[in-house]
């Protein structure tokens, strides 16, 4: 079989998380490569349907990472996204989705090696909880057709 | 059209006949009664089913199905097309009504629609006159029921004893010949034995024609009072035997995608909503008026049959206990 | 409660405060109660109340911005009213509610093959249905819908006008076992359950019409740029339909089973909404519909929120679905 490659996709707020991922990259710091970062202005910004649509569309692991409580550029956006993911996270464990595939971090903008860390952990993990098979879309036809017309 | 009659037994024994269809027919699951692919072997033998949760039109114009598939650059729009051959037995006369609306529909215009087209030909269509009306059903005011034809290839009548077939179709008449102690050419239902139908009590609904259903197109009040409680939900729309409407959307997967179709219903506000963010149809009245008035005076004014089937779906599913009987009352009486 | 207490309240309410209309029920032709709007004086004659009502009332309430709108209200009602008056739906002075008390509604699903029967009454924990010439009478509680069975609020939280009579009592608590078992069974069994659920939906969107906290003018399954999940009623996209529904609902939903009861195809929504209130309740001590001014459980937050983000200060110990 081939080895497990998971995809996962981090929505980082464009004021701590993103800096710290930054900050991670210039730093030489070594993480996984499976991760494909969405920046976004806010961890708030993030609605939940971005989630269920990344699972959706075939992401094995979504993160969704922002300020620590109390740093947010917008005085609250983070405190709001505190209540709401968790009770989202709650939801998708309660349907039965692997609680591995969706993870919350606060990561400041100097926490580069925190970064490192955090997806090195996330991303064993994700592959530890194997391919997506829990909310991903129906595409075998387009899969066959795909591959006979190439 | 022949009418053959046949022995109860030797009715299943003839269904092996038939080998190269599948078997449909309702099936009770929990509380919903199911169009299910069944063996032939065993059928009751009294051919009393129960009336289907949704209608007969999924096995012929399903709620989601694909067109085509297609590669970006490189169109090919090669219909994907449903070679399944079906026998659909136990359906109600209701249902073979509606399949005669949506057959009107895809069929008796251009453009004609290939996969339903397909799907109607690949399709054997065998109603069994009811002996008895349901709660909400009101086919005998429509003249849709309980012991006409319609759309259907074949209905069955019981003749007690034994049982009648008439069918207008080659394939069913021809198979079922051997089986026949009796065979008559008729022209129609009222020239053969159809065993005791069931009598209904209330007086028929007052039916209005087109012309005279299409004046009432500009009254506001009485559509406004029709609407006024209805949700706009599209359980009916989904569930009636002749609604057709349907979307169409891409779903893409790298360079490859498919064109699909799915129901569509006219009680939805994005159904007439404009790209300008305008809506001629804004409210439920308006909704209501297109629907009542499709299937009143438009169908049959364009194809001659109601668009009705008088089968009572729509009033045992309607979550605010929308009654279709109360409504076409409260439109024949409205004063023209 | 009688009858005509209730139409001389309704008519005294629709005098004193001289409203456009009024939201209630009346009786179909099968004797089962569908929503209607009165008008008028003497169409309040018509207006009735008892266990084989259905909908959610409010439901109907943003149809009717800038009018002078009554409604007839048991203990959900009232709720959703509050809720919404608190996010800015209606305003409290264009509203005048008459509370009546709750003895629970039908499910008619579990009614069977007596669903297309006539209804006579309901009287003592009991009602009649009638076919042909036979009267049936069966018990209340074995046909009360689930949300009705395990209602804690049946009696009015709100109103103008006050109809005296006695409310259901004793929840059952059935529904809040039925979470417990579901939450007790593993991740892969759960999530066979809701698949098996959500492959029942047909996407006919009652349930969203049904409720009275659904009022969005235009609903995310409707946005095609970018469009969130497909038409086709498969189990990926019923499923994106039906969480994200729950999800909008959770900590404002007052648990009225108006959607359950409308679902034609009988999906379990109860115990997905059970649990998202639950979970908003244990970790922000919140109760949705109990007073006048409070905003959504989801629309505040406080400093000491509990924080269970990686890098946060409760990370250890957290379990799934404790």
């Amino acid at each position: 079989m081939e080895k497990f490659e998971p995809k996962i996709i981090a929505f980082l707020c464009n004021w701590c998380s993103y800096a710290g991922a930054d900050l991670a990259g210039v730093s030489r710091f070594q993480y996984p490569p499976h991760v494909r970062v969405i920046r976004v202005p806010c961890s708030g910004r993030v609605n939940p349907l971005f989630v269920l649509k990344a699972l959706y569309e075939g992401a094995d692991g979504v993160l969704v990472s922002g300020c620590h409580p109390g740093d947010c550029h917008y005085q609250s956006g983070n405190y709001y996204a505190r209540r709401r993911l968790e009770v989202f996270k709650k939801l998708l464990d309660f349907v039965g989705l692997n609680p591995a595939r969706f993870k919350m971090a606060w990561i400041s903008a100097s926490e580069g090696a925190q970064f490192a860390q955090l997806i090195r952990e996330f991303t064993a993990e994700v592959k530890e909880a194997g391919p997506n098979q829990e909310f991903v879309r129906e595409k075998a036809d387009l899969v066959r057709f795909l591959n006979e017309n190439r | 059209m022949l009418f053959l009659k046949l022995a109860r037994k030797k009715l299943l024994e003839a269904l092996k006949e038939f080998p190269e269809y599948s078997f449909y027919t309702p099936k009770k699951e929990g509380e919903r009664v199911l169009l299910k692919e069944t063996s032939p072997d065993g059928l009751p033998e009294d051919l009393r089913f129960e009336r289907s949760t949704a209608s007969a039109k999924e096995l012929l114009f399903p709620q989601a199905e694909t067109m085509f598939y297609f590669l970006r650059y490189k169109p090919s729009q090669k219909p994907v097309l449903d070679e399944g051959k079906r026998l659909i037995l136990g359906l109600r006369p209701c249902d073979a009504h509606g399949i005669q609306a949506l057959e009107a529909n895809f069929l008796k215009v251009e453009p004609i629609d290939p996969y339903f087209k397909r799907r109607r030909e690949n399709t054997l269509l065998v109603t069994v006159a009811c002996l008895e009306f349901e709660d909400n059903c009101f086919c005998d005011s429509l003249g849709s029921g309980p012991d006409r034809l319609n759309g259907a290839d074949a209905i069955i009548y019981d003749l007690n004893d034994a049982v009648g077939v008439l069918s207008n179709n080659e394939i069913i008449s021809q198979r079922l010949k051997d089986y026949a102690f009796q065979i008559q050419e008729v022209r129609g239902e009222d020239e053969v034995e159809k065993g005791s139908l069931p009598q209904r009590t209330v007086e028929p609904l007052p039916i209005l024609s087109p012309e005279e259903y299409l004046s009432l197109i500009l009254e506001e009040k009485l559509w406004d009072k029709i609407s006024s409680t209805c949700l706009g939900c599209a359980s009916c729309t989904y569930l009636c035997p002749t609604c057709y409407c349907f979307d169409i959307q891409d779903i893409n997967y790298g360079p490859a995608g498919k064109r699909i179709r799915t129901y569509d219903s006219c009680m939805f506000n994005l159904y007439t909503l404009e790209a300008s963010g305008h809506n001629p149809r804004p409210t439920l009245k308006e909704r209501w008026r297109q629907r009542f008035l499709h299937k009143f005076s438009y169908i049959p004014y364009l194809h001659g049959i109601l668009g009705c089937t008088g089968c009572g779906r729509c009033i045992e599913v309607c979550p605010a206990g929308i009654d279709m009987r109360e409504v076409i009352k409260d439109v024949a009486k409205f004063p023209r | 409660m009688r009858t005509d207490d209730l139409i001389l309240k309704c008519q005294e309410a629709f005098r004193e405060k001289e409203l456009d209309l009024f939201l209630g029920f009346e009786r179909s032709s099968s004797g089962f109660l569908k929503p209607a709007v009165f008008t008028s004086l003497e169409s309040l004659e018509k207006i009735s109340w008892d266990p084989s009502a259905s909908l959610n009332l409010a439901t109907f309430i943003p149809r009717f911005k800038g009018k002078k709108v009554g409604i007839i209200a048991p203990g959900c009602v009232s709720r959703s009213l509050v809720i919404l008056i608190n996010e800015g739906q209606v305003s409290r002075d264009r509203l005048t509610v008459v509370g009546v008390p709750c003895q629970g509604l039908i499910e008619r699903k579990k009614l069977g093959d007596l669903k297309g029967v006539r209804f006579l009454d309901s009287q003592n924990g009991k009602f009649t249905l009638q076919r042909g010439g036979q009267i049936v009478e069966l018990p209340l509680e074995d046909y009360l819908s689930e949300s009705c069975l395990d209602c804690d609020h049946s009696g009015p939280v709100l109103y103008d006008y006050l109809i005296e009579g006695s409310s259901r009592k004793n929840p059952s608590g059935n529904l809040e076992k039925r979470v417990k078992a579901l939450v007790e069974l593993s991740p892969g069994k759960r999530l066979l359950y809701f698949k098996k659920e959500a492959e029942k939906c047909i996407r006919c969107y009652a349930c969203r019409q049904a409720c009275p906290m659904c009022y969005c003018e235009s609903c995310f399954v409707e946005s095609s740029e970018p469009r969130w999940l497909t038409a086709v009623p498969e189990v990926a996209d019923n499923l994106i339909w039906l969480l994200t529904r729950v999800y909008h609902l959770a900590g404002r939903c007052v648990q009225c089973g108006s959607c359950a009861r409308a679902c034609p195809e009988g999906v379990d929504l109860m115990s997905l909404l059970a649990w998202a209130n639950q979970s908003v309740s244990e970790l922000f001590q919140y109760q949705p519909g109990l007073e006048i001014g409070e905003k959504p459980a989801l629309g505040e937050y406080r400093l000491e929120d509990p924080d269970f983000f990686w890098g946060g200060g409760l990370t250890e110990g957290k379990k799934c679905c404790s």
